[in-house]
């Protein structure tokens, strides 16, 4: 840990869905700073620093991920897998964050080293609550790497 | 035959010859008498001269005639003695003239003759002359007499009036002049004159002796008469004439009974034969008649009997030639052997699949050491055992070695051969069952290995077997595509080895479309344009076709040699046979990958839906809460957020409800194929997306082509209405946008395209496109099924759709083809 809090990398979508996201960081005081990409393709750009991600100011390196799959251009897993097999990103927690279910996805988003995977939830009170887990069990709690600055 | 009945007939013959010499002699004895009367009576000297059948001297020097019948009756009624003296018309003349002869018969009337004879009152006959020639010569006209040879009797008044006659018409013969009318047929007969002229009464009943006819050029009728001396025997004449008379009233005269015997045959010559000839000739001809009859009787036993020994014989070489015939047009190898094991006959078939060339290399050998299985001991011991034992033996699969060292299977079944009685040997008969053991071997793998086989492992285990058994180097197997244009293979088996899939153009393989095609040899030289056969330095080639259920050439295997392919017939029978089961297991191959892909795209689906179907709901339901709890707070600003969110989450739901809703339309729903021209199509289009195009100005350019579609209207405007949709949402900031219409002819296809000049898709991204609920851009509205259901209709009529574009900002151009609706089958499809 460098002290500086690290900065989550929200891969999603549908606009609704990061502003619950955003939504419930406020809610459960979680002051961490949230970076929002709106497709696969733009995820991959923020962590490599391509096309207009190049400042490191703007865009500095996540320390979690909350990774959708279903997503434009470039779906969630090839982001995944895109991260897990490149060196120096694979230590960043991947949270799988999405409304499918499917066996086969869970399956694969292990296969390809996804660090937790979490179903968003239908009801209100659920979402909230999962959301606020989330943030304790991965800000407060969980240990995480060494991470490089910049 | 024949030598015998002559045999058989020579004493017939002689004894013939014999009673004719009785006969004759008879006659001879007969003919004395009549002479010794003649010296008492008045004599009479007629001029006799030839005028056959009146008056002639005959071969045997007697003055015969019609003439001489019925004066000698009348000399017989007169008491007169008729002497005949005989010469030529002239002569004969000239006698009556000089006093020789008393009477002249025959004699045409002239002035110059009545000088110095006496004609009597009526006419001896009428006669007119004609012109006789061989019966082969075309003279039968007088105009083709010029320059002929002629010949006429000396002071004849018929040769006179021809004379005339032919001067009348300007006819130049030469004319030949003759003693007789019988001289004159013999110069004809002899080729001497080309023709000659006699009367009738001579002519007539002569000409087919001389094989002469008549010419038909008849001339001059005139009477003859008998005549006498001027001033002499007026009495005679007198007397002459009253019977002349009377011989031409009665028809019953002897003159005219004469006549008629002489001119329609010959009269008998002898009257009267003596009793004891009689007697003798009839005990005799009885004789000969009982020993001819016996004779026959004989002849016709022998001909009976050498008739019953040429039959036999003939029926035995008959039976004979039937048995070689019948050995040597036998398939199966057949030889006799004795108890010993030695060879005693053999068919030609034997010879040929032994392979020798005569039959002594065999006959009179010993069997061991000729024709040997793999085990000679067992197999020879086996069959002297079951032979000596009087046994039938049947093998039904026994590997045989030739004398040349080759093997190859056989069927072997042997006879015991009994001859009265006793057994002498046994009839050995074999099959070659190379042929029939490959096909049962192709049959056992495609009915037993073939399934343990099947599914992907059964096409390249079917190129092993194939390529083994056929000996081929090269074996594929593969189905039509790309509308039967194309060769697609599934298994490609080279020189023992699996190689890699490709694609070949048909125009490779001779006569795809037959259900089997052949070559075995020389088919590198007979398609010099198939770089398939060149590249593999092809020699033979067998194929058949793979035929679908609907009766349409779905694939094709096809096997290639690099040396000839010497059994072609066995080729083509394990390639008909196995292609059976290769064209199912095509089938089965086909309906498994549209099964797989259905159930592929239900996953998608499925997945999909659930996926973008509570994606809103979530939003829905969390902003609620939201709602709730900025009602709560009355935070206005956050309210209209919330509901801002809610709305929008909504109308995505609503919207995707009704596109799945379209979805699921397709290929279920079914409206009336009707024609619809592609501009048509097009303008409908347009106006369904009219406002769209309008708000952000773009131009549309639309291709005019005369081309008609045949479909379900509705679902095809989709295509282009959701293409067009597509170019006018995805255009960004282009500041002059521009959508085209229209058709591209790639030779074998029309293809059909949208090109717009607006935001381009990255070419990483152009396979993502057409799947369910993919969106390139999540801010842009719409669902992301709309190109998933455009590609679906455009499937629906087997047709393709794919994207070109060059990337961000360089437009897009979507391509797609409908090969049904340009060329409906059945016309029937949604």
């Amino acid at each position: 840990m460098n002290g500086e809090p690290i900065v989550i990398l929200l891969a999603e979508d549908d606009p609704a869905h990061a502003e619950i996201v955003r939504r419930n960081m406020e809610i459960s005081r979680i002051a961490n700073r949230l970076e929002h990409v709106e497709d696969g393709q733009a995820a991959l750009d923020y962590l490599y620093r391509r096309n207009g991600y190049a400042d490191a100011e703007r865009a500095p390196r996540p320390g979690l991920i909350l990774l959708d799959l279903r997503m434009p251009k470039v779906d969630g897993l090839e982001v995944l897998k895109a991260v897990k097999s490149d060196s120096d990103l694979a230590r960043i927690p991947v949270v799988v964050l999405t409304t499918s279910a499917a066996e086969m996805d869970v399956a694969k988003a292990y296969d390809h080293h996804a660090n937790s995977y979490l179903v968003k939830p239908v009801n209100f009170g659920q979402f909230t609550e999962l959301l606020e887990a989330l943030g304790y069990y991965w800000l407060a709690w969980n240990q995480l790497p060494y991470q490089p600055l910049g | 035959m024949a030598p015998s009945t002559d045999r058989g007939c020579r004493p017939w013959r002689g004894f013939f010859f014999f009673l004719c010499l009785m006969l004759f002699c008879g006659l001879i004895g007969l003919m004395a008498p009549n002479q010794t009367l003649a010296g008492q009576k008045r004599l009479v000297r007629i001029g006799a001269f030839d005028y056959f059948p009146a008056l002639f001297r005959d071969s045997d020097g007697a003055i015969k005639g019609f003439y001489v019948d019925a004066l000698a009756d009348l000399a017989k009624r007169e008491n007169l003695h008729i002497e005949y003296v005989y010469g030529s018309w002239a002569e004969g003349l000239e006698r009556i003239r000089s006093g020789q002869i008393d009477v002249l018969t025959s004699v045409a009337y002239t002035p110059e003759r009545a000088e110095f004879l006496e004609y009597s009152t009526t006419p001896l006959l009428t006669v007119w002359g004609e012109l006789y020639v061989p019966i082969a010569s075309e003279l039968d006209h007088i105009t083709k007499l010029q320059g002929k040879r002629v010949a006429v009797m000396k002071n004849d008044f018929n040769g006179h009036s021809f004379i005339k006659l032919s001067q009348t018409f300007g006819i130049s013969c030469d004319f030949i002049e003759m003693d007789g009318f019988q001289q004159i047929f013999e110069a004809i007969a002899q080729k001497k004159v080309d023709a000659g002229v006699v009367n009738n009464i001579f002519g007539v009943p002569q000409q087919r002796e001389y094989q002469l006819r008549a010419t038909g050029i008849a001339f001059t009728p005139f009477p003859i008469y008998l005549a006498v001396a001027k001033n002499k025997h007026l009495e005679l004449l007198a007397l002459l004439d009253s019977y002349l008379l009377r011989w031409h009233q009665d028809e019953h005269s002897v003159y005219q009974q004469a006549r008629q015997q002489w001119l329609h045959g010959r009269p008998a010559q002898e009257r009267g034969i003596p009793p004891w000839l009689l007697a003798s000739l009839t005990g005799f001809a009885l004789i000969t008649f009982l020993a001819a009859a016996f004779i026959l009787l004989l002849r016709n036993q022998v001909k009976r009997a050498t008739l019953v020994i040429a039959q036999r014989e003939v029926r035995l070489r008959e039976t004979a030639e039937m048995k070689r015939l019948l050995l040597n047009s036998t398939a199966e190898g057949i030889y006799g052997l004795d108890l010993e094991g030695n060879c005693t006959f053999c068919n030609a078939s034997c010879l040929k699949v032994l392979g020798l060339d005569r039959q002594e290399q065999l006959i009179g050998q010993n069997i061991r050491t000729l024709v040997t299985s793999t085990r000679p001991e067992n197999w020879s011991t086996t069959l002297l055992k079951k032979t000596r034992a009087n046994q039938v033996w049947h093998v039904p699969n026994q590997t045989l070695r030739r004398p040349d060292g080759m093997e190859f299977p056989v069927e072997i079944w042997s006879q015991p051969f009994v001859r009265d009685d006793k057994l002498i040997g046994a009839v050995v008969t074999f099959v070659d069952i190379s042929e029939r053991q490959q096909l049962e071997e192709s049959y056992r793998f495609i009915s037993q290995s073939g399934y343990q086989n099947s599914g992907d492992r059964f096409f390249p285990a079917l190129t092993q077997h194939l390529a083994d058994s056929l000996g081929l180097d090269f074996v594929i197997i593969g189905r039509l595509t790309d509308a039967g244009q194309q060769f697609q293979t599934i298994t490609v088996h080279q020189q023992g080895e699996v190689r890699e899939n490709s694609n070949y153009n048909l125009q490779d393989f001779p006569s795809h479309e037959a259900i089997i095609c052949s070559f075995g040899q020389g088919v590198r030289s007979l398609f010099p344009e198939s770089a398939l056969f060149q590249d593999l330095a092809a020699e033979s080639y067998v194929a058949a076709t793979l035929w679908g259920l609907n009766g349409q050439p779905i694939g094709l295997i096809a096997g290639i040699g690099q040396k000839p392919l010497h059994n072609i017939k066995m080729a083509e029978s394990i390639l008909k046979l196995v292609s059976f089961r290769a064209s199912g297991e095509l089938e089965r191959n086909q309906a498994e990958e549209i099964l797989r892909q259905k159930n592929s795209e239900i996953e998608r689906f499925t997945y999909a839906v659930s996926h973008d179907l509570k994606s809103p709901l979530v939003t829905i339901k969390t902003f609620l809460g939201y709602l709730q709890q900025d009602l709560a707070k009355n935070d206005l600003e956050t309210i209209d957020k919330d509901i801002c969110f809610i709305r929008t989450a909504t109308e995505k739901m609503s919207e995707l409800l009704d596109e799945l809703l379209r979805m699921s339309r397709i290929g279920r729903h079914t409206n009336t194929p009707t024609r619809i021209s592609f501009e048509v199509l097009v303008t409908e289009a347009l106006t369904a997306v009219a406002g769209a195009i309008e708000n952000r100005g773009v131009e549309v350019q639309v291709q005019e082509k005369p081309l008609t579609l045949v479909g379900d209207q509705i679902r095809l405007t989709e295509i282009w209405q959701n293409l067009i949709d597509n170019a006018v949402k995805y255009m960004g900031e282009q500041p002059a946008p521009r959508i085209e219409i229209g058709i591209r002819d790639d030779g074998h296809e029309q293809v059909f395209y949208v090109r717009d000049n607006g935001l381009g898709i990255d070419p990483r991204y152009s396979h993502k496109v057409f799947g369910l609920f993919e969106k390139l851009d999540p801010k842009t509205p719409g669902t992301g099924l709309g190109l998933a259901l455009v590609k679906k209709v455009v499937e629906l009529y087997k047709g393709r759709i794919w994207l070109e574009s060059e990337g961000p900002g360089q437009g897009s151009c979507f391509l797609f083809t409908l090969p049904e609706a340009l060329n409906p089958i059945g016309e029937n499809k949604i």
